[in-house]
């Protein structure tokens, strides 16, 4: 038995676990389904982004080069590390530099791959992480056991445990809206107290040099606004060519990954993030962008089984689908990437600790149907299967001679005559053959009957007979394969503003007309310059006072400008240009955001085409409802770091 | 007469027999002859397993070759056949056994079957022949026959090979979970468990202890003439 299996069996011994994980991911396979459902173009997508992964791959050492040069020119300081030995002495050497001792890390799988925490920690360096489900494993000393939700094998009760430990919480709280708000108690005063913040990034685009981060909680953005000094650890496969196709591949991500039509926010990083006039008067210095790319055995995978398995945008469908991760859980497969696709990648990437995962599949290829990038994970399972076989690295767990009997009809029957024959002691044989001991596995299944005669021996036989003249049945045939009817969705054509409010308030947001402003916003609120203009240039009399531009912590009600409204995916474009501080958007507890009456797209594609690639703003992010986690128990609470309440408002 | 090719597995041959058996009465019955590729293994359960299949492979293809096309009773044999690679083995076309009957089906059984069955659409019909559609339209052609789908009914059944001794386990809970959602497919019960896949019904009938009777296609289709 290999390892991988004796962790499942320890796992699958604990019922009520497995009883539970399996509900909470048939959960999100059915949020991912009814999103699916109303994308249009969804496998027209799926295909596209695959070839843009493949074009990068068929010529990734130019896009490096590329990517590399335009982040440069941006002034993004680039690494290149080739090991994450290498990747985490760099990200300790800024430390050292800057005097750092504290980090606000948002969720990255490839520091986990580098096992950062650890080094820095035996250096002196405390890293927090503060995605809630990381932060959730990292108090409890684990590691993350899904791609994207990190404490999906954490019930609420355990985790209001480690709170109430901890000192986050009473002793006895199970409430997953109050655990979120002790969380994010406990993380703010440490965002504002940190000396770096750290991320990683989904992609990276060739043509700007840009660092594209999408999360829901706001705390990424938050890490990187609030320190001086952003660091990004990034694997060298999360290149894309051009800006514009970051509309497929942000369509077809948050989708896959949690059934959202986009993340609450997907920030473009272009350059260090430049300080406000009011910032610089304060005495704050300019912001450094520092982006580590990592190899750490990837350019090896080129031409292997696992090399379509770079494509991967880590969004955890192969997960939630795969019978086998749904049951046993991420922490059995032992290593950083679980699951099917994790299996793809592990021979390569693993350093050979890792060659039995492919075996913990049984081939169903769910994975392949849901995956957003088209990656033939099954099949490279299966690909993977006989290379380590072929290499001495794995065992095919067959009996020795299934090759040869198989091949040879006369062997074959004389080996099953025998075991026929030998029927009075075939018990006998079935209690010692290890694999049919197994496959008995204490009782839970029948060995199947061995029927007297075979199929083909009847077939012989009855020839013989049919030549004497036996007769059979008769049938009318038919008129061939019916297609059954398929039921024409009827597509509302809504307009354009309509199907925004809708996909707005499906993210959490709220929408409200102009004449409603004063409903909305009550007399505290305060408004930046932008939105200070648009408002008067409406002739609005309202007069709300201006955010002080240094003020951070405690504000209520803001109300700032977006630059677009995105009517597929209730999204709004932010560029952060009027404001004092980046971190204000995020740290109010309810933000309004006026956009402009031109300002309605239909979609992603549209936004991309209206953005000049040669002159990308510094940030971008699209704002897609309140900040949210769904981290624990997949219970949807809103104002994770950033505002619990976000209001859209349309300029006429 | 027309002649058709058919190509039993291994494992059909010797723990299924009764599946082949009404696959080989129902194409007579619509006017063919029936000729058997001599051959034992596709090679997909030594593929699956990361073991050398090359040599089974080429003694199937060189068994199937000179025909028009190979009709296969397994979708995870035929599926394997269909994208089989390597450039030893020719195969002619291969098509599962329900793609080629439902070009000669009758548009309507003679026999009424008045029976509540649950469809278990393997892996392979799911995914790899993609045929779920016409299992269903071949079902529907018997009058009587109830056909319900059961909750969660793309995940698999734990099966897979060799998986369902190496992880048995897993296996285990997985033909649980599958059986459980089958047998609860309609509230009042269902009478039978029908999948075009052997291998399928082998791993549930073992994990159902005869509870409910499992059926290949073919053998529900026969019992309508």
């Amino acid at each position: 038995m290999t390892d991988i299996a004796r962790r499942m069996a320890a796992v699958l011994a604990r019922e009520d676990f497995v009883d539970r994980h399996l509900a909470a991911l048939r959960y999100k396979k059915g949020h991912r389904d009814a999103t699916i459902a109303s994308i249009r173009d969804w496998d027209a997508r799926r295909e596209r982004a695959r070839a843009q992964k493949q074009a990068v791959r068929d010529d990734q050492e130019r896009w490096i080069a590329m990517w590399i040069a335009r982040a440069r020119a941006a002034g993004t300081i680039v690494h290149e590390a080739a090991t994450a030995a290498d990747a985490n002495r760099i990200v300790y050497e800024i430390c050292a530099q800057q005097g750092a001792t504290s980090i606000a890390k948002s969720k990255s799988m490839t520091t986990e791959e580098c096992g950062l925490n650890h080094y820095l920690a035996d250096r002196g360096v405390v890293v927090t992480d503060t995605d809630l489900g990381e932060r959730i494993v990292q108090l409890f000393g684990e590691a993350p056991s899904h791609l994207v939700m990190p404490a999906i094998h954490r019930s609420r009760r355990e985790i209001g445990e480690l709170f109430a430990r901890e000192g986050l919480c009473e002793p006895g709280e199970e409430d997953p809206v109050r655990l979120t708000q002790a969380a994010r108690r406990a993380l703010r005063s440490l965002f504002l107290s940190a000396d770096i913040g750290m991320s990683g990034g989904n992609f990276l685009v060739a043509e700007t040099g840009s660092l594209v981060v999408i999360e829901n909680e706001a705390n990424s953005l938050l890490g990187t606004s609030l320190t001086d000094t952003h660091i990004a650890v990034v694997g060298i496969e999360k290149i894309v060519p051009r800006l514009a196709d970051l509309a497929t591949f942000l369509t077809v991500l948050a989708p896959s990954s949690t059934g959202q039509r986009l993340t609450t926010y997907s920030t473009h990083y272009t350059g260090p993030q430049p300080r406000s006039a009011a910032e610089l008067a304060a005495g704050a210095i300019e912001r450094r962008l520092h982006v580590i790319l990592l190899d750490n055995g990837r350019r090896a995978l080129l031409g292997t089984p696992a090399e379509e398995g770079l494509g991967c945008i880590r969004c955890g469908a192969c997960l939630n689908v795969c019978p086998v991760y749904r049951r046993s859980g991420g922490h059995a497969y032992a290593w950083t990437y679980m699951g099917p696709i994790g299996a793809v990648l592990a021979p390569g990437l693993g350093g050979g600790a890792h060659d039995d995962m492919p075996k913990a599949s049984s081939l169903c290829g769910a994975c392949n149907d849901v995956c957003p990038v088209k990656i033939d994970i099954a099949g490279h399972i299966h690909e993977w299967r006989g290379v380590l076989v072929k290499a001495g690295r794995a065992k095919h767990g067959l009996p020795p001679l299934a090759g040869t009997m198989l091949a040879n009809k006369r062997l074959w029957r004389f080996g099953i005559g025998a075991a026929k024959a030998l029927g009075p002691i075939s018990g006998f044989f079935a209690r010692r053959n290890a694999a049919l001991r197994r496959w008995q596995a204490g009782g839970l299944r029948d060995l199947p009957p061995l029927p007297a005669q075979s199929f083909s021996r009847w077939f012989e036989r009855r020839r013989v007979d049919q030549r004497q003249g036996a007769s059979e049945l008769r049938l009318t045939r038919g008129s061939g394969p019916r297609a059954r009817p398929t039921s024409e969705t009827q597509r509302a054509r809504d307009d354009l503003m309509q199907r925004f409010v809708s996909r707005l308030e499906e993210a959490g947001g709220n929408y409200a007309r102009l004449a409603e402003l004063a409903a909305v916003v009550p007399d505290h609120a305060v408004a930046t310059e932008e939105a200070r203009r648009l408002l008067s240039a409406q002739g609005l009399e309202r007069r709300l006072a201006p955010i002080d531009k240094l003020e951070l912590d405690g504000v209520d009600v803001l109300v700032a400008s977006a630059r677009l409204a995105i009517a597929e995916k209730g999204a709004c474009l932010v560029d952060f240009a009027d404001l004092g501080s980046r971190a204000q958007i995020l740290l109010c507890e309810t933000l309004v955001l006026l956009v402009p009456s031109d300002g309605l797209v239909a979609d992603l594609d549209e936004v991309y085409a209206r953005i000049d690639p040669n002159a990308l703003p510094p940030c971008l992010t699209f704002v897609t409802g309140p900040s949210k986690t769904a981290d624990i128990e997949q219970t949807l609470v809103f104002g994770a770091h950033g505002p619990r309440q976000l209001v859209v408002v349309r300029l006429d | 007469m027309a002649s058709v090719r058919l190509f039993v597995p291994c494992f059909v041959d010797e723990l299924w027999p009764q599946a082949a058996r009404a696959a080989v009465e129902l194409a007579e019955a619509v006017g063919f002859s029936v000729q058997l590729v001599d051959a034992v293994c596709c090679g997909q359960a030594l593929a699956n397993s990361g073991a050398d299949s090359t040599k089974v492979e080429a003694r199937f293809a060189a068994a199937a070759s000179g025909t028009e096309e190979v009709v296969v009773l397994s979708a995870s044999c035929a599926g394997h056949l269909q994208t089989m690679s390597g450039g030893h083995a020719r195969v002619p076309p291969v098509v599962e056994w329900c793609d080629w009957f439902v070009r000669y089906a009758p548009d309507r059984f003679p026999q009424r079957l008045e029976r509540r069955v649950v469809l278990h659409g393997s892996c392979s019909a799911l995914r790899s022949t993609r045929n779920v559609e016409t299992i269903r339209d071949l079902l529907s052609r018997v009058d009587g026959l109830e056909v319900f789908d059961p909750a969660d009914a793309s995940e698999c059944c734990g099966f897979g090979g060799t998986f369902s001794t190496e992880f048995p386990e897993m296996s285990v809970r997985m033909g649980r979970d599958k059986w459980n959602s089958l047998a609860s497919a309609h509230p009042n019960g269902v009478e039978g468990v029908v999948s075009s896949d052997c291998s399928c019904l082998l791993h549930l009938r073992a994990i159902g202890k005869g509870a409910l009777p499992c059926y290949h296609i073919a053998e529900l289709l026969r019992s309508a003439v």
